[in-house]
């Protein structure tokens, strides 16, 4: 009731991360989390089971996330932490036009390895604006590349006969830049 | 090269990624592998934009993801004739497309087609005296009567659209010059059972509201004035009573569906729209004063709590009256809305500043006196000019004074986040010495003293047609400005100042002799004339940077604007930069 209990969270490879509420908090799954393991002081639900485990921190284990991922997803979240982020579905036009914020942008400038796991790591704790700027800057590296160039830079396997590629290619040969 | 593979991501960020790519790359993605081109036909064709322009397209950018634009060349250069043939050949291959795999059918949810105001669809004889349609190998004769009497879109692959693509959620036709290309009647909407967005020309198809999918309803020009509804009114108000948004485009539509909606209205009935567009308009003789009455009585009859987005056509072209203070007084302050978006357009016939003033001024009162105007995140506000630019009392100090005002009141918007101005270049346009100063005095940067000269000469070097005095006279600063006003706010799709950021903006273009009679003042000056579509660029940019003169303005007036669009042209605040407003699609200095 005095102070608040702390957080930690566990990676894969068991490293632990205290963290302060509000930070940990940008992953709405560990915010969902926690609203059920430690209901916010003053909202319903205060009939915490007993008091004698308060002193324990609270710990979330993260099976998909290892701890050098763990450590970055963290320094986002610690400088977003006093910004709200809106969840209405209602300007997702204009939010998804939105240009990367140069501090995102900067942020994301990792290598390639890293940025996939980061994105695979804000999908998974979901944490929505950092999965919309990851998957921008992807979005970005895939632009204006050739077929072949994409499946370079991607390491894609071209799986189609000449044959279906030229069938696709004539299926969508009316919305080509001309 | 040893980059990881795109693979080991789940189709679900996938989807979002795919989602913000525009359309030649997601069409190029398409073509790397089977996984891919499963994730990407969904997305490429389920909304599509058919327009004769193509997507306007900058470095880094994702507006051009937000819809697949079946358009003409996006080369400036060709001639009108033979982008019309690659947008009617765009729709043949998509016909095709659509007939041979009926699946890619099922993906398409939003069909819009859009020509914008004063746009030829059609391509007739002023064009043919370009010869070099025959280098494009296309047949005289036959090919030119087709040309002539084109259409918006190809009927035969609308039809198609109609009949097959059973998951549409909206279709909607908005333009003057369509040629045949309509809405759905009313067997389509009753076969389309997915609609979210039902656009009428017809109020007899308000019988078919009768499902809970539709939760907007757009009433457009009526094509008849009569109009049988079969069903019970009550049944229809209950359907009326579940929509979210209720968009009214027409004048005399609105007579005629208000005075449907509210006879017998009981007073303690409210609808709860979220969204809600009408016209107040106050004409030369009274002849419409039924109309503002219903406004009055439909905003008394709107729920003030659901209502978040408002967009009014207002004016009043009666100097000494005030109906527009009743319509801001009594109703949308007594209401105390919390509005979230708030669109304003003007509409006046009148050619003059002291109109504009008033205008402006009532918005300014209306802004200031809103007890809710922080909730306001996003502004629009447009103006209605004449097509020559020319207005009474047209001097720059009248024009400083608007500025004023303007700037006063932004700041009162504490919230706001976007604000789009569709026509301010049009607007002050009609300002002769504030376009001569941009012209002769403008931007000091060395891509303005370098091109700005070349615009002063193809001032000198044309005429135009003074409608007012009735001759041809030397072209002035506001007709080149202004012109190229109105061709950028074409970038904008014109169908609810509310919903602008909802359409990718299109590319468009200037040939520097469409509108007010713009020729030579010799013959052979014509031939000689290099001013055509490539200089448009240029100016554009000279434009924008006009423009961010004002843009830092705005900006310091509102510390929390994130984006603001003039004429088409986005600006951006990039926190963190040197130059802190950024031009996306005509890049500044």
């Amino acid at each position: 009731m005095t102070k608040e209990r702390q957080i930690a969270i566990i990676t894969s490879d068991g490293d632990r991360f205290p963290v302060e509420r509000k930070v940990a908090e940008k992953s709405i799954l560990i915010k969902n989390m926690l609203k059920n393991l430690l209901p916010v002081e003053g909202e319903e639900g205060e009939d915490s089971e007993s008091d004698e485990e308060d002193d324990e921190p609270i710990e979330i284990p993260t099976q998909n996330v290892r701890s050098a991922v763990m450590k970055n997803i963290l320094e986002w979240c610690e400088h977003y932490k006093d910004i709200n982020f809106p969840d209405d579905e209602q300007d997702d036009d204009s939010k998804k036009s939105a240009p990367i914020d140069p501090w995102d942008s900067n942020f994301l400038n990792v290598d390639q390895e890293m940025l996939y796991e980061i994105i695979l790591a804000a999908n998974y704790l979901n944490i929505k604006p950092l999965l919309n700027a990851g998957c921008k800057v992807v979005a970005e590296m895939i632009r204006g590349k050739s077929p072949e160039e994409i499946r370079k830079t991607f390491n894609i396997v071209n799986d189609f006969t000449p044959e279906e590629e030229a069938a696709i290619r004539r299926e969508n040969e009316w919305a080509e830049d001309r | 090269m040893t980059g990881q593979s795109l693979d080991k991501f789940p189709d679900s960020v996938l989807e979002v990624i795919t989602g913000l790519l525009p359309q030649q790359s997601k069409i190029n993605l398409a073509l790397t592998n089977y996984r891919f081109y499963r994730l990407v036909q969904p997305l490429l064709y389920e909304t599509l934009l058919f327009t004769l322009s193509s997507a306007l397209q900058a470095e880094s950018e994702f507006r051009s993801s937000l819809a697949t634009i079946v358009g003409g060349s996006n080369n400036p250069l060709v001639s009108k004739r033979t982008s019309r043939r690659i947008f009617d050949l765009r729709q043949e291959v998509l016909l095709q497309s659509l007939t041979i795999n009926e699946e890619l059918c099922t993906y398409v949810k939003k069909v819009v087609i859009y020509t914008a105001k004063g746009e030829r669809i059609s391509v007739g004889d002023e064009d043919t005296e370009n010869n070099e349609e025959k280098e494009d190998g296309i047949e005289e004769g036959v090919e030119q009567i087709e040309l002539e009497d084109a259409s918006a879109a190809n009927l035969e692959l609308i039809e198609f659209i109609k009949k097959h693509c059973v998951n549409l959620e909206q279709f909607t036709v908005i333009g003057d010059e369509l040629n045949g290309v309509t809405g759905l009647n009313g067997a389509d909407i009753d076969r389309l059972k997915k609609l979210k967005r039902l656009d009428i020309d017809d109020l007899s198809y308000l019988d078919y509201l009768n499902r809970d999918s539709i939760k907007t309803l757009v009433i457009n020009k009526l094509v008849s004035h009569d109009f049988k509804i079969k069903r019970e009114k009550e049944v229809i108000i209950e359907a009326l009573s579940r929509l979210d948004t209720l968009m009214i485009n027409d004048d005399a539509a609105q007579v005629l569906f208000l005075q449907y909606l509210l006879e017998g209205w009981e007073p303690e009935r409210k609808l709860k729209l979220e969204t809600i567009k009408f016209i107040h308009y106050h004409g030369f003789n009274d002849y419409n004063i039924i109309s503002r009455k219903q406004i009055l009585q439909l905003l008394r009859v709107l729920d003030n709590k659901s209502l978040k987005n408002l967009e009014m056509t207002i004016g009043c072209d009666h100097m000494a009256c005030n109906c527009l203070e009743e319509l801001m007084d009594e109703t949308i302050l007594k209401k105390d809305f919390r509005l979230e978006k708030l669109a304003i357009q003007q509409h006046t016939v009148h050619r003059d500043h002291n109109y504009s003033e008033k205008f402006d001024f009532y918005v300014s009162d209306l802004l200031t006196k809103l007890k809710s105007r922080d909730s306001i995140r996003y502004l629009s506000i447009s103006y209605d000019t004449p097509r020559d630019f020319n207005i009474g009392n047209g001097i720059a100090g009248n024009f400083y004074k608007r500025k004023k005002l303007f700037l006063e009141t932004l700041p009162k918007l504490k919230h706001l986040e976007t604000l789009v101005l569709p026509h301010f270049l049009e607007n002050v346009a009609c300002y002769e010495q504030m376009m001569s100063d941009l012209l002769w005095n403008g931007c000091k940067c060395s891509y303005c003293k370098k091109y700005l000269p070349l615009f002063d000469y193809y001032v000198m070097h044309h005429q135009y047609y003074d409608g007012l005095q009735g001759y041809l006279t030397d072209l002035i600063s506001p007709v080149l400005f202004g012109s190229a006003g109105r061709v950028l706010s074409g970038r904008l799709i014109n169908d609810s100042n509310l919903f602008t950021l909802q359409y990718p903006p299109l590319d468009k273009y200037w040939d520097f002799h469409e509108g007010n009679g713009i020729t030579h003042f010799k013959e052979e000056e014509a031939e000689e004339c290099e001013f055509n579509e490539s200089c448009f660029k240029p100016l554009a940019k000279c434009i924008s940077h006009f423009f961010l003169t004002y843009i830092h303005l705005y900006g310091v007036a509102v510390p929390g604007l994130k984006l603001v669009v003039m004429n088409g042209e986005y600006f951006e605040r990039m926190k963190g930069l040197a130059s802190e407003w950024v031009c996306v699609y005509d890049l500044g200095v």
